[in-house]
């Protein structure tokens, strides 16, 4: 049994008499403490996959469970103390909240957490302890990124679910991020699960699942992934 | 025309997925509209009514009384240019002998009733040759089932006169049916006969019209010079005539302030959100600008946004206003007022100017809105607009008070401070129905209070025993009646001509250390000063009468004027006029001073009784029991008011709505993200509910002060010339407006922020759009 288990889950949307079926009859698990990177072109599923997993969609069938708790069997409360606790998100677009500083976005999260690490802690491993005071729309799109990044840390969550955390950003901004986001892989002993169509991230995963058509086509382990420095964007 | 179709579909899928936000528009246009609807078809309705009947029906332009309507009075007030006709007529209250305390007012035509033209309901008209027949009023006649054939005495000097019923009418000049404050055909109604049949009654008025184009006022000059002893009544100042007109003039000035605000109200939310709705389409508006669309099809397709909704609103409302209420309000109308039918005047041409309007408004801000984005280039558009910057606020900078506020508390102040638009409207919005529900409510107190103000403060007795001709000296009264105080006044109604112009009005003769009528502002007692005249406050104001200036006074029977100077003005909020002391009154050597009433402070049972024994005693009021019937006077007055609350919730309800939805629309990707991080549905509800509640505090605030002005203000509109309505809402109240303010406020936004549950963390956070 892996850390995350994924068996047999679907997730169909249904709309007016056509059925689309997002993630079909999906089965993989994931070791905790992972970096696990989720590959596949637009449309493939890879999001839905880690919407089931954040707990932020519900499946239309099957099982998955994180740590040994199901979730899927999980009412909507619970769901939301499931993502209180124990994931941290990162978007492709950030999602900051526009009048919050940096620094008090990332203490929104606190507010919520009960072990929560310190924001200026967190805001330093993030690198922008220089930017607490800015708000959004004063910080570049690598900054924005990290602080979100760093509002996802803060909660010291288990799992760490990135969507596309790179896909607004340049590479060379890119790679810092990758690169924050594997030490916070190795220092924090989180899992955590990118979403990426970029094949070049794949080679920094210890596991890399192939999603292809709401299915999965490969899992691939990787022994010795590749060091930030060493990929080719 | 495939590209066209596809934009409207567009269109409708648009109103479709924002229909509550199109409902709350189409809502609120109604809503601004229905008001002025409602209030200016009554007004036409009441209006046009009265105009036609008293066309039709000839009513009298002036009531000439004098003491005797010879034909050489008659014939000097014919010759008067611009007069087209006058009659003799006998006119007086007698006592039926249905019961003792039934009157009814008995006027006696010398020929032809060619004036004041009574309208049939049954039977059929006088002739002028009727000894016995006379004509009946409807109300009272159904009040004591006098059908056509009945019989109905009068007692004159001891003497019974009896009549038989020949037709059954209503009367231009009986619009209002009363001896005292308010109707009762229970008591009170009218008679029309024949002079020659009762030729004990003294002819003494004469009723007057005049040619379309004649000068009222020069006219009423004339006949006062060429008749000094006798007393001219116009149209302004004939009791039932005048209060109709008031009614309608009530209707008419309503029309302006309350409609106008709750309208001003309606546009500036309706405009906010409109304008709102198509600034968050910017980079839809660019993507159709990209795929090749004309300006003109881009821009008439978010004309559609504002024409639809305010077409389809501003008509609603003035359907609804003008066919509904009016006929409501009417029904209110008539329970004091006896109308002879109801006309139904069209919607008005204003009426529908208002609709023009809404959709002017409506247009006129989508096209600024649109043309401030469309300014923008094409590939501008399609990027997002910029976040608006989070930005320090002023507040943050005073650092103890800033630190000190929670987490949550300084995202609700940044929130507000980020957004001033939205928060500044919500403010408008909730100030505003505050301020109309304090003045709907306070409305009604004022009249409340200025009817019991009246009774018991400024008539400072328990008793008033009206006299007759027959009285006798006041001092005898005064020592024989066993009460706490009593003491006798004088009154009359007089002709008064001032710089400003002239009118009829009461003179009131009291006695010199009188205590009973207090005259001061606030209803507190001022002694009348000797040697000159005071004169009410509201009559200074309309016929511009100032300290030190010289009024003349027509007493009736007298064909001396008296000339005066005004030496004090002194408040009566419900009938204006002129006050003298009696030393002031008996220096003026022209009648002795003989009491026309008797007033009396805690009269004991004894005295009572002695009182009602007495001949010359023709009546006995109490101002306690007078409350309820000044209060029935003002019914229509009441109606309305009620309707003005109706209107006032149903705005605030309607923008409470719309302004939480605007704000729940536009930050639905800020709570998603919440719901992401792991924040409860009700932590979230909570953060929107604080900052909800900071924003209705101030506005609700806000609004008492409007609020209260505006009671004074509308109350001053409403009032009739012979009035002074101060607006004074009670604590009570206030209290009450600003707590259902509040409770709608917050209840709408617990309703709004369920819609949380229902916000999808995936699709919302899906895209930036």
């Amino acid at each position: 049994m892996g850390y995350i288990t994924f068996e047999n889950v679907c997730k169909y949307y249904q709309t007016g008499d056509t059925v689309v079926k997002a993630v079909d009859n999906v089965s993989f698990s994931i070791e905790k403490g992972e970096f696990c990177v989720v590959l596949g072109p637009s449309g493939a599923g890879k999001t839905t996959v880690l919407n089931l997993l954040g707990g932020m969609d519900k499946a239309t069938s099957g099982k998955i469970t994180v740590g040994g708790k199901e979730i899927t069997g999980l009412r909507s409360p619970q769901l939301t103390e499931y993502r209180r606790h124990d994931v941290g998100f990162v978007f492709q677009f950030y999602n900051l909240m526009p009048n919050l500083t940096a620094l008090e976005n990332v203490e929104l999260a606190r507010q919520v957490c009960k072990d929560a690490l310190d924001p200026r802690v967190v805001m330093e491993q993030v690198g922008l302890s220089e930017r607490l005071q800015n708000f959004p729309a004063q910080l570049s799109g690598g900054e924005q990124q990290r602080v979100s990044i760093a509002r996802a840390l803060c909660k010291n969550p288990a799992l760490l679910l990135c969507d596309e955390p790179t896909g607004a950003l340049d590479s060379k901004t890119g790679v810092q991020v990758l690169g924050l986001l594997t030490d916070v892989c190795r220092t924090h002993d989180a899992t955590v699960v990118i979403i990426t169509h970029n094949a070049m991230i794949a080679p920094l995963g210890n596991r890399v699942i192939h999603v292809k058509n709401g299915g999965i086509e490969s899992i691939e382990m990787n022994e010795h992934p590749a060091r930030v420095e060493d990929i080719a964007w | 025309m495939v590209r066209k179709n596809t934009l409207r579909k567009k269109l409708y899928r648009d109103m479709s997925r924002a229909a509550m936000q199109f409902l709350s528009i189409i809502a609120l246009c109604a809503l601004g509209t229905f008001a002025f609807s409602a209030l200016d078809g009554t007004a036409r309705m009441t209006r046009t009514t009265l105009n036609t009947y008293y066309e039709e029906n000839n009513l009298a332009d002036f009531w000439v009384t004098l003491p005797a309507a010879d034909r050489k009075s008659l014939t000097k007030i014919a010759s008067i240019p611009g007069v087209r006709q006058v009659r003799a007529r006998a006119s007086m209250d007698l006592e039926t002998t249905l019961d003792s305390d039934i009157n009814v007012a008995v006027t006696a035509y010398d020929g032809e009733m060619d004036i004041n033209i009574p309208l049939l309901r049954e039977g059929e008209l006088l002739d002028p040759s009727d000894m016995r027949g006379c004509l009946v009023e409807e109300r009272f006649a159904t009040a004591h089932n006098l059908d056509i054939g009945g019989r109905i005495s009068v007692k004159l000097s001891g003497q019974e006169y009896s009549f038989v019923v020949r037709g059954i009418v209503v009367s231009p000049e009986y619009i209002v049916v009363s001896d005292g404050i308010s109707a009762d055909p229970e008591k009170y109604g009218y008679l029309l006969i024949n002079a020659r049949a009762m030729p004990m009654l003294p002819l003494t008025q004469i009723v007057v019209t005049c040619e379309a184009d004649a000068d009222a006022d020069a006219v009423q000059s004339a006949i006062q010079a060429a008749l000094p002893e006798a007393l001219v009544v116009d149209r302004g100042s004939h009791m039932s005539t005048a209060r109709a007109n008031n009614d309608a003039q009530m209707f008419e000035s309503m029309t302006f302030i309350f409609p106008i605000l709750a309208y001003a109200v309606a546009a500036l939310i309706v405009m906010t959100t409109l304008s709102r709705m198509i600034d968050n389409q910017r980079m839809q508006m660019g993507t159709l600008k990209a795929l090749g669309f004309s300006t003109r099809q881009i821009r008439g397709h978010y004309l559609s946004y504002a024409i639809v909704p305010s077409l389809a609103g501003g008509v609603l409302g003035t359907l609804i206003g003008h066919y509904t209420l009016p006929y409501l309000l009417w029904d209110a109308l008539i329970g004091q007022n006896e109308m002879p039918y109801r006309l139904e005047p069209a919607i008005s041409l204003p009426a529908w100017c208002m609709v023009a309007l809404t959709v002017f408004m409506s247009v006129a801000i989508c096209l600024y809105t649109y043309h401030s984005a469309a300014k923008e280039t094409t590939a501008a558009l399609l990027r997002p607009k910029p976040p608006k910057d989070g930005k320090r606020i002023l507040f943050e900078r005073i650092t103890p008070l800033w630190s000190r506020l929670g987490f949550n508390a300084k995202m609700i102040v940044r929130n507000l401070m980020r957004n001033k638009l939205r928060t500044f409207m919500s403010l408008i919005g909730l100030l505003c129905c505050n301020m109309l529900i304090i003045m709907s409510l306070g409305l009604q107190d004022s009249v409340t209070s200025m009817s019991e103000n009246y009774y018991t403060k400024t008539l400072n007795y328990d008793v008033r025993a009206n006299l007759d001709g027959s009285a006798g000296e006041a001092e005898s009264y005064e020592r024989r009646l066993e009460a706490d105080a009593v003491e006798c006044i004088m009154e009359s109604s007089v002709s008064l001509r001032a710089a400003g112009g002239s009118r009829t009005v009461m003179l009131t003769v009291l006695g010199d250390e009188q205590t009973m009528q207090h005259l001061g502002e606030n209803e507190t007692l001022v002694p009348i000063e000797s040697g000159t005249a005071a004169v009410t406050y509201k009559l200074t104001r309309t016929l511009d009468i100032h300290i030190g200036d010289a009024i003349r006074l027509y007493l009736p029977g007298d064909d001396e004027p008296v000339d005066i100077i005004v030496g004090q003005i002194v408040h009566n909020n419900i009938s204006q006029g002129v006050y003298l002391d009696r030393s002031t009154w008996e220096s003026l050597r022209k009648s002795p001073f003989t009491p026309t009433a008797i007033q009396l402070r805690a009269p004991t049972q004894a005295c009572l009784d002695q009182l009602s024994d007495m001949d010359e005693v023709d009546s006995i009021d109490y101002p306690a029991e007078q409350i309820g019937d000044m209060l029935r006077m003002l019914d229509t007055l009441s109606s309305v008011f009620a309707m003005l609350t109706g209107i006032a919730l149903a705005l605030a309800f309607v923008i409470c709505y719309n302004m939480g939805l605007m704000n729940f629309v536009e930050r639905t990707r800020e709570y998603a993200t919440l719901k992401v991080l792991g924040y409860h549905q009700k932590e979230i509800r909570k953060l929107i509910l604080h900052e909800n509640t900071i924003i209705t505090l101030f506005g609700v605030l806000a609004g008492i002060y409007p609020g209260i002005l505006l009671t004074n203000i509308t109350m001053h509109t409403c009032e009739p010339e012979t009035g002074f309505y101060p607006g004074a809402p009670t604590l009570q109240s206030i209290i009450i407006a600003c707590v259902v303010t509040y409770c709608f406020s917050c209840l709408l936004q617990r309703m709004l922020t369920r819609k949380v549950r229902g916000i999808d963390m995936v699709e919302a956070l899906k895209s930036v759009e």
